[in-house]
């Protein structure tokens, strides 16, 4: 009987002890693992933050590059070329290449500004954001012959950072410019309003309805554009199909 | 002839020679103020101030709408003309809702800069066809511009209307005067009296109001 006791105590405390060792060893692989994760993920976060800074960094040495530009070709170029003009009205020779001097010259000063209102739009630095998408609405249909109806509510620029405001104009810029080249949309309504602490920009179009994809491995340029820009003012973007026709995009900047 | 006197701001050496220059060789006009900004010319026009000025939109310390601004409140009296590189409408409609009588661009013909200061000195303001255009549509588009017109309906007598009709047809006030065979200060009077019930900062106010509540219209 004895003998048996033994046999049992052996078996049982033998069993714990295993037991005890396999909870041992799954509890120290289980806290390992979670272990690693989080680390893991502190990386994953630390180069998402990276990532960020480099997009940002990118995005504001290009703005400037192009503002020094921009500026230059206005103010300087385009100075010298107006002041030109003076000096034509004081040629007396009524020579026939005079007319067409006076014209190239008006030309390439108008050349000028366009192309540095390209680079700075010139409406957006000097009044803001709800003039500037006027202007390039304004623009806009008139060249594409496409009618746009611009809505604003309770916008001011004044507690709007300029970086802000030039990054959801490109936003919009682009948008728009997606929606004529792929939408076959006759109508487009944007409309730009404040509420509490927030921007919101909707972008609604009566044409086909085809969502490009963000998440698209083939995204286009202005596509990858949009998001970096949304990364840089930590906007987001949603797009619907807007009840039977066409799309609605939201553009949502929190926080101001 | 009775000289017109001109200040100019612009910080364009080149440019405001040349524009100087060109004025200077009319017998009827003389500059008599040079500045590099808005805040300079307001600083020299203290104690004498010009019968018009012209303003380069963009120069440092003071933009041209400031300067108008400034200009309106201390020299009610003085006109103001703006010369610009931005031909965005923004800068046209905003320059002329704060006071200014007449919007140019740089690159327009020299020759049209005469043009707008005759036309400013005798009839108060000079539109040429893109000033027009652009003011007329951001009426009709928009219907929010400033001047914050009052919209209490306002009451003009038969006399005013004519006035309005005829200031919307370029007349000049010596013109509306002979029209209505009233003498030129009657005239003056008049006019400051429709520009306080309209609100109105000078003619072209005036004009945008007449538009815009149907009491002209356009052909």
């Amino acid at each position: 009987m004895a003998g048996e006791d033994k046999i049992d105590f052996i078996i049982v405390t033998g069993t714990g002890g295993m037991l005890l060792l396999a909870v041992i060893v799954i509890g120290f692989i289980v806290v390992y693992q979670r272990k690693m994760y989080s680390k893991q993920r502190e990386l994953d976060l630390v180069e998402l933050e990276t990532q960020k800074k480099l997009v940002e960094a990118e995005i504001l040495v290009k703005e400037r590059e192009q503002k020094r530009v921009a500026q230059e070709l206005h103010d300087e170029i385009g100075a010298s070329l107006t002041a030109i003009r003076f000096l034509f009205e004081e040629l007396d020779d009524e020579s026939s290449i005079k007319p067409k001097l006076k014209s190239s010259l008006k030309d390439i000063t108008q050349k000028v500004r366009r192309i540095s209102n390209d680079l700075l739009p010139s409406v957006l630095e000097e009044f803001g954001l709800l003039e500037a998408i006027r202007d390039f609405v304004n623009q806009f249909s008139s060249t594409n012959n496409i009618s746009i109806n611009y809505v604003c509510k309770d916008y001011s620029s004044t507690s709007v950072k300029k970086d802000v405001e030039l990054s959801l104009y490109r936003i919009v810029q682009e948008l728009t410019n997606n929606i004529i080249k792929h939408a076959e949309a006759t109508k487009i309504e944007i409309s730009l309003k404040s509420v509490k602490n927030s921007i919101i920009i909707t972008i609604i179009d009566d044409g086909n309805g085809i969502i490009p994809s963000l998440a698209n491995t083939t995204k286009t340029l202005g596509l990858k554009n949009i998001e970096s820009r949304l990364q840089f003012i930590s906007g987001s973007i949603k797009r619907e199909k807007h009840q039977t026709k066409g799309t609605i995009v939201t553009i949502y900047k929190p926080n101001l | 002839m009775k000289t017109t006197t001109i200040g100019i701001s612009e910080d364009h050496h080149i440019y405001r020679d040349g524009l100087i220059a060109m004025l200077n060789n009319k017998a009827n006009y003389s500059v008599i103020i040079e500045a590099e900004n808005g805040k300079e010319l307001i600083e020299k026009s203290k104690l004498n101030p010009p019968d018009l000025v012209i303003l380069d939109y963009l120069t440092p310390e003071m933009n041209g709408i400031q300067t108008t601004r400034k200009l309106k409140k201390i020299h009610p009296n003085t006109k103001i003309l703006i010369l610009s590189m931005y031909d965005s409408n923004e800068f046209i409609v905003k320059s002329i809702e704060s006071g200014a009588n007449g919007y140019l661009l740089k690159d327009d013909d020299p020759s049209e800069i005469i043009m707008a200061i005759e036309s400013v000195m005798s009839i108060g303001y000079y539109l040429n066809d893109r000033t027009s255009k652009i003011l007329i549509n951001q009426l009709i588009t928009s219907g929010d511009l400033k001047p914050k017109f009052s919209y209490n309906d306002i009451e003009f007598s038969a006399t005013e209307r004519q006035i309005i009709e005829l200031l919307s047809r370029e007349y000049s006030t010596a013109e509306i005067a002979k029209a209505l065979h009233k003498s030129t200060r009657t005239i003056d009077g008049y006019r400051s009296g429709i520009m306080k019930k309209t609100g109105a900062k000078n003619v072209i106010g005036i004009v945008m109001y007449a538009i815009k509540n149907e009491l002209i219209t356009i052909d």
